[in-house]
């Protein structure tokens, strides 16, 4: 699945603003923190599926070359995974909503809810340690597709004034 | 189209798996399990009861109760739903903003603090190939 650059930033920038808000069950209420969530993981699917190519890259020649930044991208993405799938698999457990609503009842634990809180903060970092790795891309991106619209504003208004 | 769908499976698939294996770690060590739809924890029913029923309760029941209890606090609406416990209204909107402008203080100051480190990197890789001849 091939992703262009505008669909990328702007799907990356959702997820990334998405996670945010959903850190917040306080803001939003639990039911709608639940659900949207949820509806979430497609995007993160998308979003992995986007990069798949460049994983199987990195993921077999990952023993060739071990110090490369891509390697230290792979662990990180890997480590992300592991978390994000933590959080979900948390959250459901101690759903109040989604599960109820599929007629499955969760026993009350405060074990899984401090597990759900832990992989949540842990993956909070590791989205800011992936998007500073990222940053020249995102940077290019935005330039390019998010304020392309500036330099082309500016030249004409630059040769309007010579004119 | 077909290979799409199937390498989403995929992830999917690999989602699904480690999250069963950390549930059935979960659950190795006694932690909490599916129950039935019929079932009712003492818990579920714990809400808005009364303190007293809950300091006269047993252990094990409090320790299912105080899940709920923490849930309750957790939403901002406090324990018994009375007087006393947290507005829902107006605090915990304000809180939720806070914690929002916090999380996004934390991971701009992690961010900055990358994004340094790398040009810093590149930038020492740089001036020591410059120095080799």
């Amino acid at each position: 699945m091939r992703l262009g650059i505008r669909t990328k930033l702007w799907l990356d920038l959702f997820i990334f603003l998405a996670f945010l808000v959903s850190m917040q069950p306080a803001l939003t209420g639990v039911s709608l923190h639940e659900w949207f969530t949820t509806a979430i993981i497609a995007t993160f699917v998308v979003h992995i599926l986007g990069q798949w190519h460049w994983i199987l890259a990195v993921g077999r020649r990952f023993f060739h070359r071990w110090f490369h930044v891509s390697r230290l991208n792979f662990v990180l993405d890997l480590i992300l995974f592991l978390a994000m799938t933590t959080v979900f698999v948390s959250g459901f457990v101690i759903s109040r909503d989604v599960l109820p609503f599929l007629g499955i009842e969760v026993e009350p634990s405060f074990f899984w809810r401090r597990i759900h809180d832990l992989s949540a903060n842990l993956t909070l970092l590791v989205v800011a340690i992936h998007v500073g790795l990222h940053w020249d891309w995102v940077v290019g991106a935005v330039k390019r597709y998010a304020f392309g619209w500036w330099p082309r504003l500016r030249v004409r208004s630059k040769t309007q004034t010579v004119s | 189209m077909v290979r799409v769908a199937l390498r989403a499976f995929i992830i999917l698939a690999v989602a699904f798996l480690l999250g069963l294996a950390l549930y059935r770690l979960g659950q190795a060590y006694g932690q909490s399990r599916f129950l039935a739809p019929a079932a009712r924890p003492f818990g579920e029913r714990a809400v808005g009861a009364p303190a007293r029923d809950f300091m006269e309760a047993s252990g094990f029941d409090r320790r299912l109760a105080g899940a709920v209890l923490e849930r309750e606090r957790f939403e901002g609406r406090g324990f018994g739903r009375g007087p006393e416990g947290f507005g829902r209204e107006g605090r915990f909107v304000l809180r939720g903003l806070f914690g929002l402008m916090s999380n996004l203080l934390m991971v701009t100051v992690i961010l900055v603090a990358v994004v340094l480190l790398r040009k810093g990197w590149q930038w020492s890789m740089r001036s020591r190939r410059g120095a080799t001849p």
